[in-house]
């Protein structure tokens, strides 16, 4: 009876001891399991021995194998360990890179609709791979948007490979609401342009084919005018609109998620069926074509059909670019400003950079590789933050302030940007000299050399020394002289023993 | 000995108690009448500090008698003084010092 009893006992202590040994480090469980089982097998036998098993000596038992749970927390978790880490690990690289990471994070958790469905969500147009858009060449004459009307008409009956087209006409406007005036984009669109694009409405409809003669001044608002002028309002339909000067009815509100392709267009009004002839440059058109075939096969045939047999005039030429290139020619022209503003960032700093190179990393090249790569990837990380960072301050300013301040939100992002990088890509050159050129870790272990009176005689300034015993960086007291300059020097292997047990003393 | 003065009451207790013959774990606990919670990180922490070191009974007499090996426990020079200068600071655990000590004699 005993052993069942010893049995069904040891299997529960062991079950517990287990699962405690999962908290403690990986190298020290074997260890530590071994110790706790031979425990607790000698007391359960001795108990059993002692003729002293019984249901609350067992109960005491499993209370002890509980017991293990902290002990095993200690192993995780305990002082030393703890004070170690706290001391090692924010000099170590990938704590910085940590670091950033965490602030962009918490940018991203703090602007979730303006970044993130901008930067990372894809864009939620129907078929985007059987849509592809018609623009004026940047080197063509200015198009008016009735003819691409009416031309785009005649392409779906003589051209099989496009099934549907329409178009759209937009120019910067200004709208007055409850909230007073605001700066936007407005475009005037054919039937079934925001249906194409997978417009489906939240409140209210879209656009009807019936609106161009019977409702000229119904409209669509877009998500953020909607929730800037009438605070995210449901009773919004119906509710009088002005678009420069002139009264509209709102009809409908579009998803958070819709998104016209190269264009932040606030409002969306019928385009009319009568030809009104306008001054140049106006406002600016183009059409959206729908091909069953697929762009990959459609693309080329397409633009080389509407510029040769398109019924356009002969100085008009055309780009047929599928919803993808012109999302990432967006990109590229963002991307094409942060270079430029890297590269002009980096040639005012070039003394530092040059200083960079100079003192770069050890010669071995794995440490060479590991140098740069840290600091372009520490770099990147922080160009991203500042970007981020300066977008969401100015959504939140903008947010917080009104429409009125919405047409300087551009400017000051950008002036925001330019200044939040050169401090990111200074801080980030500073720190990349104050680290260790083999194991990346900061330098803390200071040595104050000589004095500023004698610094025409002898080296003075601040030896900073690697925790690792790997090497010392001089920094001069005049960091601009041709007495003595910023160096690196190699330490050998016996180095490193002496800096490791200065380390644990200082840890203790 | 500036490490002496900063043991805790369980700490020397701990010590105490390995120094009064009683080397291994559950051993401790009994006599102590501190969990295992306590005792096990105590004796970590004591081990870490360099006052009491553990050594594994060797596989072959375990296996003799068909069970675990145990993990012993025992002062070091250094635990000694520490105690010694503990006790001067825990009057009680110096009689209880003296009552094991007469008692394992």
């Amino acid at each position: 009876m005993d052993t069942k009893v010893l049995k069904r006992l040891l299997w529960w202590c062991t079950l517990v001891l287990r699962v405690a040994s999962s908290i403690v480090p990986h190298r020290q469980r074997r260890e530590w399991l071994r110790e706790w089982r031979g425990e607790v097998w000698h007391w359960a036998n001795f108990l059993v021995e002692s003729e002293r098993l019984n249901p609350r000596t067992e109960h005491e038992l499993l209370r002890h194998c509980w017991g293990s749970f902290r002990d095993a927390l200690w192993h995780r978790f305990n002082r030393v360990a703890v004070l170690d880490f706290m001391h090692s690990y924010p000099l170590t690289p990938s704590f910085c890179l940590v670091m950033i990471l965490a602030a962009l994070l918490a940018l991203l958790a703090a602007g979730p609709i303006s970044l993130s469905s901008w930067t990372f969500v894809p864009p939620p147009y129907v078929d985007s791979s059987h849509l592809l858009t018609v623009s004026p060449n940047v080197r063509s004459q200015w198009l008016e948007p009735e003819l691409l009307r009416d031309c785009a008409l005649q392409w779906t009956r003589s051209n099989q490979l496009i099934a549907q087209a329409t178009t759209y006409a937009w120019r910067p406007s200004l709208v007055r609401g409850p909230e007073g005036k605001e700066s936007v984009l407005s475009a005037r669109v054919t039937p079934g342009t925001l249906e194409l694009l997978g417009g489906n409405p939240i409140l209210g409809r879209t656009l009807e084919s019936t609106d161009s003669s019977h409702c000229e001044s119904c409209v669509v608002l877009s998500n953020s005018l909607w929730r800037s002028q009438f605070h995210g309002d449901r009773r919004v339909i119906g509710q009088p609109l002005y678009l420069n000067g002139r009264r509209l009815e709102i009809v409908g509100v579009l998803p958070a998620q819709f998104r016209f392709p190269g264009f932040d267009i606030a409002l969306y009004t019928p385009f009319g069926t009568g030809f009104h002839p306008r001054l140049p440059n106006f406002e600016w058109s183009g059409a959206l074509l729908r091909v069953p075939a697929g762009i990959a096969v459609a693309q080329n045939q397409v633009q080389s059909y509407i510029n040769q047999a398109g019924g356009l005039p002969s100085d008009i030429k055309v780009d047929v670019l599928s919803l993808t290139d012109l999302e990432y020619q967006a990109l590229e022209s963002c991307a094409v400003l942060i270079l430029l503003a890297v590269l002009l960032l980096l040639f005012l700093n070039w003394r530092s950079v040059a200083g960079l190179h100079a003192l770069g990393a050890s010669p071995r090249l794995p440490g060479v590789w590991r140098w740069w790569l840290f600091f372009i990837t520490k770099s990147t990380l922080l160009l991203i933050a500042v970007l981020m960072a300066s977008l969401e301050l100015v959504r939140m300013v903008v947010a917080t302030l009104g429409v009125n301040v919405k047409e300087y939100a551009g400017g000051t992002a950008m002036w925001l940007f330019l200044v939040g990088l050169t401090v990111a890509l200074t801080w980030s050159i500073r720190d990349q000299r104050s680290r260790c050129r083999t194991c990346l870790k900061r330098l803390q272990m200071q040595i104050a050399l000589g004095n500023s009176v004698g610094v025409f005689c002898e080296p003075s300034g601040l030896d900073l020394v690697c925790d690792g015993g790997h090497g010392v960086l001089h920094v001069p007291v005049m960091h601009l002289s041709c007495l003595d300059s910023e160096r690196w020097t190699d330490l050998d292997e016996s180095w490193r023993e002496i800096a490791g047990a200065q380390v644990g003393a200082s840890v203790f | 000995m500036r490490d002496a003065l900063k043991l805790s009451y369980t700490a020397v207790l701990v010590l105490q108690t390995i120094s009064s013959g009683y080397s291994y774990g559950f051993d401790i606990m009994e006599i102590t009448g501190l969990p295992s919670g306590t005792v096990y990180p105590a004796l970590r922490r004591l081990e870490q500090q360099e006052l009491i070191k553990s050594r594994w009974e060797t596989e072959h007499t375990a296996f003799a008698d068909q069970r675990p090996a145990r993990k012993y426990y025992q002062l070091t020079r250094q635990g000694k003084d520490a105690l010694a200068h503990a006790l001067q600071r825990y009057a009680l655990l110096e009689r209880l010092a003296t009552t094991e000590s007469s008692r394992r004699r």
